[in-house]
């Protein structure tokens, strides 16, 4: 199997494994390690995959074993929820939706707050440079977030 | 910095959605960029590991070669062995000073690894039969038996007198005389054996006295 060929075939799945990995973990930069440390797992045995029907079945368990280890590293005294372990498919992906409404709260936002708030979330740049980009400083720009959370935290109420 | 601390888990979770698409295009170019990585890791460590069977590859035909050039340095045990390496470098010098007849040609020695081709360039130029091992004291005092007397002796003749006495020669004649350790000893532990592989005596015998061999072709 070609590089191409399994990046075709696996990192389609990536959202996926990323969704099924953070509700067993419970924190997205560890379900980004599971899942990283999968991915490279079946591109080391990749002659498997094959043979392999379902791919996806096949990555979602992959990434399963990797979220047992690593919940077996970090509470090796805490029993494992075995129900959350007996998910065989990740959780639907509701991203868009998710993404639509934080987006439509975050637009009613005042413009600098939405500004920094989009620039910081939906760009996924440092507060370093949002500080550059904006033309503020850290403590202003702290403020700005600082309010931003808290309007959001407020409209989220409302809207409940 | 702390932008982080206030955020309330259900605003994180909201933030996190809008963050997701690009996030998740973030890790799908990183886990892209990694599989690259370790394939080109693998195409290296796939090269490395030839490199033995390469390097192995070239060293057998570098033997192979090496022994396919390799010039015949045995030494051999018949005259026509001795004549079949011909090819070997030779070191022949003539002894013009003290000539024993016209028709001897002196190969001084001691001889290394041209002992089999000096037989066989004195047969060749001499076309004689008889190769002679002459023992003398030194170059410049040859006195005693002339060669054509020194054909019908026998190898236990070869005595030198020692040097008190009156410098003499001893001349011994025997057929296809070869010098077998030529090529693994040199000097003084060099052996003059015939070919039924009687030790005629080295240049450290006793009866050699430190005398010097010389080969003498009729």
């Amino acid at each position: 199997m070609t590089p191409d060929t399994f990046k075709q075939t696996i990192l389609n799945l990536q959202p996926d494994m990323q969704r099924y990995a953070k509700v067993l973990l419970g924190d997205a930069d560890a379900a980004a390690d599971a899942v990283q440390d999968a991915v490279i797992d079946m591109w080391q045995h990749r002659e498997r995959l094959e043979n392999v029907v379902n791919v996806k079945g096949y990555c979602i368990t992959m990434v399963k074993r990797r979220c047992i280890d690593q919940l077996r590293n970090m509470h090796p005294s805490i029993p494992i929820d075995e129900e959350t372990l007996q998910l065989a498919d990740p959780p639907p992906d509701d991203t868009e939706e998710r993404f639509l409404r934080a987006l439509r709260l975050v637009e009613r936002l005042p413009q600098r707050q939405r500004e920094a708030i989009l620039l910081k979330y939906q760009q996924g740049k440092e507060n370093k440079e949002i500080e550059r980009i904006m033309k503020m400083s850290s403590t202003h720009l702290y403020a700005t977030l600082s309010r931003a959370y808290s309007t959001l935290r407020e409209m989220m109420q409302e809207s409940e | 910095m702390k932008t982080e601390e206030n955020i309330s888990p259900e605003v994180k979770e909201l933030l996190d959605a809008l963050a997701e698409p690009h996030a998740n295009q973030q890790r799908q170019e990183q886990l892209s960029q990694l599989i690259d990585n370790l394939s080109a890791q693998e195409k290296a460590t796939s090269r490395r590991a030839l490199w033995p069977w390469a390097g192995m590859a070239v060293a057998a035909a570098c033997a192979a070669l090496f022994i396919i050039r390799m010039p015949n340095n045995s030494v051999p045990t018949t005259m026509s062995e001795a004549v079949a390496q011909t090819d070997i470098p030779t070191q022949v010098t003539t002894n013009t000073q003290e000539p024993i007849n016209e028709k001897t040609a002196d190969i001084a020695m001691p001889v290394k690894h041209h002992t089999p081709t000096l037989l066989a360039q004195a047969i060749e130029t001499e076309t004689i039969e008889n190769v002679e091992i002459t023992a003398v004291e030194d170059y410049t005092t040859m006195v005693g038996e002339t060669a054509e007397e020194a054909v019908t002796l026998e190898p236990s003749a070869i005595k030198v007198a020692p040097p008190a006495t009156k410098p003499t020669r001893r001349v011994v004649a025997c057929n296809k005389l070869v010098c077998y350790d030529c090529g693994t000893k040199h000097g003084r532990d060099r052996e003059y054996r015939d070919t039924d592989k009687t030790i005629l005596g080295t240049p450290t015998t006793p009866n050699m006295d430190g005398g010097m061999l010389m080969l003498a072709s009729l």
